[in-house]
């Protein structure tokens, strides 16, 4: 089956999309008193704590923006992208007891995971239009950026998830790396310093990583209202579609296998 | 018009492992190293050299041990795994009702599972707002519809998850031993269902271990054996093969007590040996046994089944207490005014010892017929039955 066919295959049950990442969502915040709003406290709480840090302790640079505003445009697709590939590499094993048993194309359960990464962060982003109200920040047209940064965040969170949720049918001890990754790869993406603080010449190291292109494009479209560095911007789109192309590749590869492993 | 088959298996094989150890070095070593052809030593051949086909409307039973492949059939079919080798061609949408409820949410209420597990089994939104009321009506569910289905008991999930499979609309149905819960209600609607389906020319694979509705629903069986096609085709000589088996299977619990039944009579008031009686008379059996070994605290039970349904079918048993057993014994046993319905029955004996160990165990002791009473009961029960105005 080609990706294209592949795509088709997963539209045709949208309803089912629909369903899981419904599911997904209501089982998630069901019994919590504070319910959804757990979705907008893990960026807040990372915010608070940063801004403490880097504006008591140390004094950080942050492009001229008050540093609350600079550093949650950073932790927002942050969060979009860690909380997607985590739930996501999980997303296969998590239903094992409907993979063993019933057909439907399996990458539907990795999407619907990756969804309820965005549903968390449209709550966390109406957090960020209140802060920018509250300091000021004028809005540019290059707010329109978004889509694409967006639709690049959704391909690269799939491919990463699709193959590594693949893997871990297979070797259970993914799901145990993927957060310590997670955690070292934040400090490796411009989230609590700005892209300039990198020394030039290790820049082009540097901006290998495909989530650099789009944090930074987000931030500088938010918070700083400027047009987002295309370079980089247009590289981290590609990579994120040649990633997520690799990643689907791998899980059709390991997919026939689910239901015998699993 | 040549009609064409609905489902088609051709050579289909599957290879299980044992316990692939993907993580050890020598595993992808042996891997790499062997001939194609050749399995891995943890590897076994789950299902070998499957050939069978439906047409429009057909039932095929498909029993044999556990183990011996059935459910992976239905997993193939269903798409769920994909075959080793060989193939399969299936021309119509495929519905199962295997492990139904599968897909079920537990924090969802019966209303959002019925939409979520009408979208696993490809049902689109419109279909399931087309078919809910009847869904839900099937079930029986009105009264907790609305309520997280973890606070179902195990009888209200399994009636939700069928009555949603049943309302996909397939051309092929795959049941797979799921009629064996649910409360006897339900049951009767469940085979209805699958009659009513069946009508309409739908084509049902039917996996079970209950003979009974081998018979009652399918056209042709498919016997399997580790894997492989026992016996193909006619359905009376499928389940008797079985049942031999399991029969034989039976005879392994037996303790070896050399106890032989010598001679079996079957007999009127008069004394005249009969194989055809009228419900409501007397019917006499002498069984003459010896006991070469004495054995304490018996017990000896005579039972009564349908033909070809040791243990599968409902049988009627009366059980007596015996003390010790040596030599030449005679047990005489009588039905006084038989409650029997019309049709073949098969009597068995078996005598069990003080650990309810078989000491003798004799499914089909001797056959007789019933002539009188309807058919399809097995007996006539003595009643009254008033109907009464209040004043």
């Amino acid at each position: 089956m080609t990706l294209v066919e592949g795509i088709k295959e997963v539209i045709k049950h949208k309803e089912l999309v629909y369903q899981l990442t419904y599911a997904e969502f209501k089982s998630k915040y069901k019994q919590s008193v504070l319910g959804i709003s757990w979705a907008i406290f893990q960026p807040l709480s990372l915010t608070l704590i940063y801004t403490l840090i880097f504006t008591l302790v140390v004094r950080m640079p942050s492009n001229g923006v008050p540093y609350p505003i600079f550093v949650y445009a950073g932790i927002l697709p942050w969060t979009l992208f860690s909380t997607g590939v985590t739930r996501g590499v999980n997303s296969i094993v998590a239903y094992a007891g409907l993979v063993g048993k019933i057909y439907f194309p399996r990458e539907i359960l990795v999407v619907a995971a990756v969804l309820g990464g965005f549903i968390d962060f449209m709550f966390g982003f109406l957090i960020f239009i209140l802060m920018m109200i509250y300091y000021q920040v004028p809005l540019t047209f290059n707010i329109l950026y978004i889509f694409v940064i967006l639709l690049a965040m959704f391909f690269l969170t799939m491919g990463i998830s699709l193959a590594l949720s693949a893997f871990n049918v297979f070797v259970r001890d993914i799901n145990h790396v993927v957060p310590i990754v997670v955690q070292i790869w934040m400090y490796a993406s411009p989230i609590i310093y700005p892209l300039s603080a990198i020394p030039p010449r290790y820049l082009n190291f540097y901006v290998m990583n495909p989530v650099v292109g789009l944090l930074e494009a987000f931030r500088n479209i938010f918070a700083i209202g400027i047009a987002p560095n295309l370079t980089y911007l247009g590289y981290s789109f590609f990579g994120s579609i040649i990633i997520f192309v690799i990643g689907y590749k791998i899980f059709k590869k390991l997919e026939t296998k689910f239901a015998d492993v699993i | 018009m040549k009609e064409e088959p609905v489902v088609q298996v051709r050579n289909l094989g599957k290879v299980y492992s044992r316990k692939p150890n993907f993580l050890k070095p020598s595993y992808w070593l042996h891997y790499l190293s062997r001939n194609k052809h050749q399995l891995m030593s943890d590897e076994f051949w789950a299902l070998k050299n499957i050939n069978f086909e439906l047409k429009k409307g057909e039932c095929i039973g498909i029993i044999g041990k556990n183990g011996a492949g059935k459910s992976t059939i239905l997993k193939i079919l269903a798409k769920v795994t994909e075959p080793t080798i060989g193939g399969y061609l299936c021309n119509g949408k495929l519905g199962a009702l295997i492990e139904v409820g599968a897909g079920f949410h537990p924090e969802m209420t019966g209303r959002e599972n019925i939409y979520l597990n009408g979208s696993i089994l490809g049902m689109s939104k419109q279909e399931i707002n087309a078919k809910f009321k009847s869904i839900v009506d099937f079930a029986e569910m009105w009264d907790f519809i609305d309520t997280p289905i973890k606070k179902y008991s195990s009888g209200m999930y399994v009636r939700l998850g069928f009555a949603t499979a049943i309302h996909t609309e397939p051309d092929i149905l795959l049941v797979d031993e799921i009629l064996a819960v649910g409360d006897e209600n339900f049951r009767v609607k469940c085979y209805n269902k699958i009659r009513e389906l069946m009508d309409k020319g739908v084509c049902i694979i039917l996996v079970t271990h209950q003979m009974y509705l081998v018979r009652r629903y399918c056209d042709r069986v498919v016997y399997l054996k580790k894997g492989q096609i026992e016996f193909q085709g006619d359905k009376d000589k499928a389940v008797e093969m079985y049942l031999k088996e399991n029969f034989e299977v039976e005879k392994l619990k037996q303790v070896n007590t050399g106890v032989e039944i010598l001679s079996k009579r079957i007999f009127d008031k008069t004394g005249k040996e009969r194989a055809s009686f009228k419900t409501g008379e007397d019917i006499f059996i002498d069984v003459e046994l010896n006991f070469p070994k004495k054995l304490k605290g018996n017990m000896i039970r005579f039972w009564l089944t349908r033909p070809g349904g040791y243990g599968d079918i409902p049988s009627i048993f009366v059980s007596e207490p015996v003390s010790s057993l040596l030599g030449k014994k005679k047990i005489k046993f009588k039905i006084k005014k038989n409650p029997l319905c019309s049709g073949n029955f098969v009597l068995g004996l078996a005598i069990l010892d003080k650990n309810s160990k078989f000491a003798l165990m004799k499914g089909d002791l001797l056959v007789f017929e019933i002539i009188g009473g309807d058919p399809e009961a097995i007996v006539e029960m003595p009643f009254e039955l008033e109907v009464i105005t209040k004043p």
